[in-house]
């Protein structure tokens, strides 16, 4: 299988600040994105960027992932640290919040592919031929509240966890990406299949999500077949260059369909 | 330069007025605070005699000064740490600090350097402190006890003198309001927040010409909506305290808190989940934002939905840049 990825920051071409982070080991079988949470403490990239690298593993349960966590916090926290400490302001948001970035990893082991799951980050597996998607988590819900965040100052919640395996079919694809850029997907999908009570709902708030969901109802039509040819088949071919990834968002948000964020996207096929 | 406006009726620009023609977006308050677009935040501050009356904040007894000073110190460092990013601190905000109380007519209150400034970004605010207090914390993080010295800047120290002069304030703010409106025409930018703390009643105008001059801050607005006014009224004294009423009929006959609610904003829609949610209120069609008659542990709930912090979801998603 290939391997696609590109990663853009929210504020490109004006600064360059990205706290997205991905890993892409086809090799190893190992792939993970993590978004950064600029809202919440310090270095919220550097914790993303720590986190991919160190997700070699399968992590199939709550406990295996405190475990990981607490195996490899303690290094983070004392390389920052001292950089924290250079000034009171820094000092205590490091000290009081922390770090937090949500995290998704896939492993393939033989003929399975073990995803696991904290915050709003999403995978997916797509298989072209059926025109099925499914999601490691599918609803968009999840999109409505603050995500759980993996953090070192503090274990992980049962909440914010999910693991599932699935098993290898041929021509099968799969999807890693940050939380608005498969929140774009995944709504799109909703409105394309004609899935849309969920959309239906979230367009009542008076939120910049509730927003885009409206434009999404607004824009797609009910054609299942589209999801591919519109949808599934831009953001891969998006991802052959930074270049075509920039413009590919860039169009997405002059349309109203995706939101302003750090955009991350690995694509498996 | 001059800050204090001479008269209330002052006269808007050309581009001020081309700002203002510019319709609101269909979904206000949406806006993404970034450094492209910062919104900012207007503190009002009642320095008036009565604020020295003896008040109870964190179990402990102090002048009303004492506390307000205590929760907008809080307040700004809030913000100052929302809008540190890595080792740098990003212009989200644009910060004013107006008191009113003593002279006859209400100043900034940031020091000397920056008296001219009226708007600080959270840079400068860093600069801005009159001092800073220290205190050691313990801090337990996963089985670790860690130790530091912690520094706590000050911004505003505690006053309390002679009049309430109210509407000088009101005119001061809206004046700062009228040109970073006009510096941020045509441009999608989540509109600038007023918050009054005040114990009194005005000694600079009457009930009239404190609507007018509140009516003119809350019809300035962005493309993303209208400035936020909102008023809280301490009070040591038992009766009724009312909380970010639905309606008029809410506050009873007392006329102090029919004013404040005349001069506040319907708050916005995005907010409502955690107004009810904090204030432990009831689900209603709309929220004023004000409270009346209230404690200092009220005030710090307020300040909380007023300024984007973990208690307020939407305001704080605008920051998270996705909201």
């Amino acid at each position: 299988m290939i391997t696609r990825v590109q990663t853009i920051g929210k504020e490109a071409p004006l600064y360059a600040d990205n706290e997205d982070a991905y890993y892409a080991g086809p090799t190893e079988g190992h792939w993970a994105v993590a978004d950064g949470a600029g809202g919440t403490g310090l270095y919220a990239g550097e914790w993303a960027r720590f986190l991919v690298a160190r997700a070699n593993e399968p992590i199939v349960s709550l406990t295996s992932l405190t475990n990981w966590l607490d195996h490899y916090w303690a290094a983070f926290f004392a390389e920052f640290r001292p950089q924290a400490a250079e000034h009171y302001l820094t000092e205590r948001k490091f000290m009081d919040e922390g770090s937090g970035a949500t995290l998704g990893v896939l492993h393939q082991r033989g003929e399975r592919l073990h995803w696991m799951l904290y915050g709003d980050a999403v995978i997916l597996c797509f298989n072209p031929l059926t025109k099925q998607l499914t999601g490691a988590r599918p609803g968009l819900a999840q999109f409505e509240t603050a995500p759980f965040l993996l953090n070192w100052n503090s274990p992980p919640q049962a909440e914010g966890f999910r693991y599932g395996e699935w098993v290898h079919e041929q021509g099968n694809a799969y999807a890693l990406m940050s939380d608005t850029l498969g929140q774009y997907v995944l709504m799109a999908h909703d409105a394309l299949t004609g899935n849309r009570a969920d959309l239906e709902r979230l367009a009542q708030l008076p939120t910049a999500l509730g927003q885009r969901a409206a434009h999404h109802l607004a824009f797609w039509s009910i054609q299942p077949a589209l999801f591919y040819p519109m949808v599934w088949q831009p953001l891969r071919e998006a991802l052959v260059s930074g270049v075509a990834f920039a413009a590919f968002t860039r169009k997405l948000r002059a349309y109203n369909l995706l939101g302003l964020d750090d955009y991350t996207a690995v694509l498996i096929d | 330069m001059n800050l204090i406006p001479s008269s209330s009726s002052t006269s808007a620009s050309l581009a001020l007025q081309q700002a203002l023609q510019t319709p609101l977006k269909a979904r206000p308050y949406s806006a993404s605070i970034m450094r492209q677009n910062p919104t900012a935040f207007v503190f009002l501050i009642d320095q008036s005699g009565s604020m020295g009356e003896p008040t109870q904040y964190r179990g402990q007894t102090c002048s009303k000064a004492e506390a307000v000073a205590q929760i907008v110190n809080q307040t700004l460092l809030e913000l100052l740490l929302r809008s540190q990013k890595g080792d740098e601190i990003r212009h989200y905000y644009d910060v004013a600090l107006i008191g009113y109380g003593g002279a006859a007519t209400a100043n900034v209150l940031w020091p000397e350097k920056w008296v001219q400034q009226p708007f600080l970004s959270p840079a400068e605010l860093v600069q801005a402190t009159t001092r800073e207090e220290e205190s050691v914390v313990e801090r337990k993080i996963r089985d670790r006890v860690i130790r530091t010295v912690e520094k706590r800047p000050i911004w505003l120290e505690p006053v309390s003198s002679y009049k309430t002069p109210m509407k000088s304030a009101l005119l001061l703010a809206e004046s700062l309001l009228q040109t970073w409106v006009e510096a941020q025409a045509g441009k999608d930018v989540y509109p600038p927040t007023v918050i009054n703390i005040t114990d009194g009643i005005a000694t600079d105008a009457t009930h009239d010409e404190l609507l007018d001059c509140a009516d003119r801050i809350r019809q300035l607005h962005t493309i993303d909506g209208h400035v936020l006014l909102m008023n809280i009224h301490l009070s040591d004294e038992s009766g009724k305290s009312v909380q970010f009423p639905g309606h008029i009929r809410d506050l009873g006959d007392d006329p102090q808190a029919r004013l404040l609610y005349d001069l506040s904003s319907e708050m916005p829609a995005s907010y409502h989940a955690d107004i009810a949610g904090l204030f432990g209120l009831d689900q209603r069609p709309r929220y004023v934002g004000m409270c009346s008659n209230t404690d200092m542990d009220a005030l710090v709930k307020f300040m909380n939905i007023g300024t984007p912090t973990q208690h307020n979801q939407a305001f704080a998603a605008n920051l998270r840049a996705d909201g």
